[in-house]
C-alpha cells in the first residue's frame, strides 16, 4: 500500500488544465483548403478525386470544402494538391453543434456510451478521458452504467444493423431532456465504412444527433471540449469569461 | 485455380507432401514464397486437413471461402501453419455451381468451428456434420436466405426488417439462472453479449455472442484499389491499427513481388512494438480496474497515454494511422521526434516495470487473477488460440519468431511464455513482453539501416492471391488478398487474433469461476471485438 502512495506522489500532477488553459492535442486535424492558394474547381479536382469518403466537396463554393464529419484524416487530399493549398489544421475545438443545447447539465453531465460498431480507437480515447491526464470527473462529467441515469448518449461507430436495436432501446430508456453525441468519423457521417449491408452509415440515420465530434479518432482534448459544450457551458474559445467561477475550483 | 499461383510439377513438391497427403492431391500451385496451395476434392478435404494437422502438427491459421471469378462455383481455402515445416500450406477444394454442401472439417480439426459457421452465414455454404447449428455472424433480424458476401448480394442492400428470436443455449436445472450481459454494458466497453448460466455463484456455461459490431469490411474492400485496402485494414481494430495495416501491406507486397526497403522494415518493427507496449499497458490498467485497484489502473493508464503521445509525435497519429503503404512507409519520423523516443524509452520501461512490480506485490490484485479463467494447453491448442492467451498456456506461438517478417529475422525475438494458463499468467506474459518490446525498439533504433523508407506500390498483378501476417498485440493476424482481372481487390479475408481467442473465452469462463470473476476474466483475456466482428 505504501508503495502505491509513494509512486503516486513521485509521479506528481499530470492533469491537463484544459479547458481552462489552451491545449494541444498533438495530432493532425481535418484539412482545410486555402482560398487564395487553390486554383479553383475549374482547373483541378485532385482533392475531390482522391478522397476515399467523399468528404471533399464543392457545394457550389468557389473552392472545395472539407466536410469535417466525413473526414477520416487520411491526408490524401493534402498530398494530392499540386499547389499545397490543402493543409491539415490542428484544431482542438472541432465539435459541431446542431443547435443550442439546454443549459440543464452545466454542473454535472452523466454520460452513457454505446459502441455501435466502432473500430475501438474511439473507445480507447473515451477511456483515456478518465485517466489522470484528462480526468473529466474534475469537470463534473461521469460515465454511468444505466441509461436511466444518463443525460448524454455518446455513440461511436457507423451504427451496425446488429447494434441498431440495442442503440435505440438505450436511447428510449434515457429520461428527457437528453442529448446525443456522435463521436468519430464513423458515427458522424459513416466514415470509411459508410452505408452497407451491415451498417446504416452514421448515428443521425437512426437517432437525432445534437453534437458531432469529428476525427478518426477524436483526441481526448477535442472530446473534453465537446463534453463541456454538451453540458451547456461555452466552448474553449469563450471559456475564460463564461466559467471563471468553475475555473477557480478545478 | 490459376489465381492461387503457378502450377507446380510433382518434382517441385516438398518431400512431405506426397507422403502426408498421398493420392488425394490433385494439383499444387505456388506463388508468393512460402505459400503452397494444394487442391484436393471436396470429399477428401476433411481427411486431408486432419492428416496435415496430425502429421505436420499444423495449426489452422485461416479459412477463406470465395466465389469463383468465372462463376464456376465456390472455393474453400483452409490455410495451415505446420510446426514441422516452414511456411504456409493451404488445402483448396472446389464446390461446383449449385453445390452448397460439403463435409465439415470441424469434427477432425476443432479450430475450424467458427470459420465454418461464418461461411454458412455469409456464403450459404453448409458444413454437413458440423456440431454447432447456431448462426454466428447472422443475427435474428437478417432476412432468411440472405448471404451478404455472395457476389449477387449488393453491398448497399441493408439487412434489416424482421424481428426474430435468437436460438439461445440454456442450462436447465433447479436454481440455474441465465445472466445476460451486454451488448450495452458498464463503462466504456466494446459491444458484446455474454450469456452466463450460473448456479448460485458458479458459472456453469458461458457463450459470448458477438458480431453486434459486424461492419461488412470484407465486402467493403471488394472492388477497391489495393492502396485503399490499407485504409480498411487500419480500421479493423483501432488499437491494433499498425499490426493490421502491416499484415495487409505485407500481403500486397508479396502479391506484387516487391519488398519494402530495409529502413522501412526496421521502422515497422519500432512502430509495431510501440503499439504492443501501449496495448499491454492499457490491458494491465483494465486488469487493475477489474480487481478494484484504481491506483494501479491510473498508473498504467499514465504509461499508455505517454506512449500514445509519443506515437502522435512520431507519426501525427496516436494510433499510428496513415503510416504503412504497400512498399514501405509514407514518411519517416522527424529527427526531433526520434530523439524524444530515445530519451523517453528508458523512462517508460522504468515506470512500467515499477508499476508491474507493485501490482505483483499487491495481494488483492494477484488473488483476483490467480486460477481465474484457466485455459488448459490442450484447449488452447485445439481451439487454435494465439497471442498472449496461447503463450500464457504454454504454447510458444509468436509470428515474429516463427514466420519472421519486417526486420524480425535480424532482431532476436525472445518469446515469453507461462504454463499456468490463468489470468495471472496472461498478466505475466504481458509484463515480460513490454520489456522485450522496448528492447526491440532500442535495438532497431541502434541498427537502423540508411536509405529511404520506400515508395508506394500502385500496380498489382491481376488474378493473384497472397497472404500477409503480423503478430498484433493480441496475437497473430492473417490477411489474405486476391485481385481481380483489373488488379483491384476481388476478395479480402482477415483472420484477426480475436476470432481465434473468443472461442476459448466461454470454456475458460466456465472453468471453476464465479460470476464476480467475470471482470478480471474479461480483462485478462482483453480481446478485441472489433477485429473479430469486422
Amino acid at each position: 500500500m505504501l508503495g502505491w502512495i509513494v509512486r503516486g506522489l513521485a509521479g506528481g500532477r499530470v492533469t491537463t488544465r484544459y479547458p481552462f488553459a489552451a491545449g494541444d492535442s498533438r495530432v493532425s486535424g481535418v484539412p482545410e483548403v486555402d482560398r487564395d492558394a487553390c486554383a479553383g474547381p475549374g482547373s483541378c479536382r485532385l482533392c475531390l478525386e482522391v478522397c476515399p469518403t467523399a468528404a471533399v466537396g464543392l457545394n457550389g463554393a468557389a473552392v472545395p470544402e472539407v466536410d469535417a464529419r466525413r473526414c477520416i484524416l487520411c491526408a490524401r487530399c493534402v498530398e494530392a494538391c499540386p499547389r499545397g493549398a490543402v493543409r491539415p489544421v490542428p484544431r482542438v475545438e472541432s465539435a459541431l453543434l446542431r443547435g443550442p443545447v439546454p443549459g440543464l447539465f452545466r454542473r454535472s453531465l452523466f454520460v452513457r456510451h454505446v459502441d455501435a460498431g466502432s473500430c475501438n480507437a474511439c473507445e480507447s480515447e473515451l477511456a483515456a478521458l478518465t485517466n489522470p491526464f484528462y480526468d473529466v470527473s474534475r469537470l463534473g462529467v461521469f460515465f454511468v452504467t444505466s441509461p436511466r441515469h444518463a443525460d448524454l448518449l455518446v455513440v461511436t461507430g457507423p451504427v451496425t444493423v446488429n447494434m441498431a436495436g440495442a442503440l435505440k432501446r438505450t436511447y428510449a430508456a434515457m429520461p428527457g431532456p437528453k442529448l446525443v453525441m456522435a463521436v468519430g468519423a464513423c458515427a458522424c457521417g459513416g466514415g470509411l465504412v459508410g452505408k452497407g449491408y451491415a451498417t446504416h452509415g452514421g448515428v443521425d440515420r437512426v437517432l437525432p444527433v445534437d453534437l458531432y465530434v469529428p476525427g478518426c479518432p477524436p483526441p481526448p482534448l477535442t472530446l473534453i471540449d465537446a463534453l463541456v459544450r454538451a453540458a451547456g457551458r461555452a466552448g474553449r474559445a469563450e471559456t475564460q469569461k463564461e466559467v471563471t467561477g468553475l475555473a477557480g475550483r478545478a | 485455380m490459376e489465381f492461387f499461383g503457378d502450377f507446380l510439377a510433382r518434382e517441385g513438391w516438398p518431400p512431405w507432401l506426397g507422403e502426408v497427403l498421398g493420392a488425394t492431391v490433385r494439383e499444387v500451385r505456388a506463388a508468393a514464397p512460402g505459400e503452397l496451395y494444394v487442391r484436393v476434392s471436396a470429399q477428401a478435404l476433411a481427411v486431408a486437413c486432419g492428416q496435415l494437422a496430425a502429421r505436420l502438427e499444423a495449426r489452422l491459421a485461416s479459412v477463406v471461402a470465395l466465389e469463383d471469378p468465372q462463376g464456376a462455383g465456390h472455393w474453400l481455402v483452409y490455410t495451415f501453419r505446420p510446426a514441422r515445416e516452414p511456411g504456409w500450406v493451404s488445402l483448396v477444394a472446389s464446390l461446383p455451381p449449385g453445390e452448397t454442401g460439403y463435409h465439415a472439417v470441424t469434427p477432425v480439426v476443432p479450430a475450424a468451428a467458427w470459420y465454418e459457421r461464418e461461411n454458412r452465414d455469409l456464403f450459404g455454404l453448409v458444413p454437413h456434420g458440423h456440431p454447432d447449428a447456431a448462426p454466428l455472424v447472422r443475427h435474428e433480424h437478417w432476412p432468411p436466405q440472405t448471404h451478404p458476401l455472395r457476389r449477387d448480394h449488393p453491398r448497399e442492400a441493408v439487412l434489416t426488417g424482421r424481428d426474430g428470436e435468437f436460438p439461445v443455449f440454456r442450462v436447465a436445472g433447479e436454481g440455474v439462472q441465465q445472466y445476460p450481459l451486454g451488448p450495452v454494458r458498464g463503462d466504456v466497453m466494446e459491444a458484446g453479449h455474454f450469456l452466463i448460466n450460473t448456479a448460485g455463484e458458479e458459472i456453469l456455461h458461458c457463450v459470448p455472442r458477438l458480431f453486434y459490431k459486424h461492419r461488412g469490411l470484407e465486402k467493403l474492400a471488394e472492388g477497391r484499389s489495393p492502396g485503399d485496402l490499407v485504409l480498411v485494414a487500419e480500421r479493423l481494430s483501432g488499437t491494433s491499427t499498425f499490426a493490421h495495416s502491416l499484415a495487409c501491406c505485407q500481403a500486397l507486397e508479396r502479391l506484387a513481388g516487391v519488398e519494402a526497403p530495409a529502413r522501412a522494415r526496421y521502422w515497422r518493427v519500432i512502430f509495431a512494438e510501440l503499439e504492443r507496449m501501449y496495448n499491454h499497458a492499457g490491458d494491465i490498467a483494465f486488469m487493475a480496474a477489474a480487481s478494484g485497484l484504481v491506483t494501479g489502473q491510473a498508473q498504467m493508464a499514465i504509461v499508455k497515454e505517454k506512449i500514445l503521445r509519443l506515437n502522435a509525435l512520431l507519426s501525427g497519429s496516436r494510433y499510428l494511422r496513415n503510416l504503412n503503404v504497400p512498399g514501405g512507409l509514407r514518411r519517416e519520423p522527424a529527427p526531433g521526434a526520434v530523439a524524444e523516443l530515445r530519451r523517453i524509452l528508458p523512462d517508460l520501461e522504468h515506470e512500467f516495470g515499477g508499476v508491474a512490480r507493485l501490482l505483483m506485490d499487491t495481494p488483492s490484485f494477484v488473488d483476483r487473477l490467480e486460477t481465474t479463467g484457466t485455459v488448459p494447453a490442450d484447449l488452447a491448442r485445439a481451439a487454435g488460440a494465439v497471442g498472449p492467451v496461447a503463450r500464457a498456456s504454454g504454447l510458444p506461438l509468436d509470428a515474429r519468431r516463427d514466420t519472421p517478417y519486417a526486420a524480425y529475422d535480424a532482431l532476436t525475438v525472445d518469446v515469453a511464455t507461462e504454463t499456468e494458463g490463468d489470468g495471472l499468467a496472461r498478466f505475466r506474459v504481458r509484463v515480460a513482453e513490454f520489456a522485450r518490446a522496448a528492447a526491440l525498439v532500442r535495438r532497431a533504433l541502434e541498427e537502423l539501416p540508411p536509405g529511404d523508407v520506400g515508395r508506394p506500390v500502385t500496380s498489382f498483378p491481376p488474378c493473384r492471391a497472397a497472404l500477409g501476417w503480423a503478430e498484433a498485440p493480441r496475437g497473430e493476424a492473417v490477411h489474405w488478398v486476391m485481385t481481380d482481372a483489373d488488379g483491384k481487390v476481388y476478395r479480402y479475408k482477415v483472420r484477426a487474433p480475436g476470432f481465434c481467442n473468443w472461442p476459448v473465452f466461454g470454456p475458460a469462463a466456465a472453468n471453476g469461476n464465479i460470476l464476480q470473476d467475470f471482470p478480471p476474466l474479461e480483462s485478462s483475456f482483453s480481446l478485441s471485438v472489433a477485429d473479430c466482428d469486422r
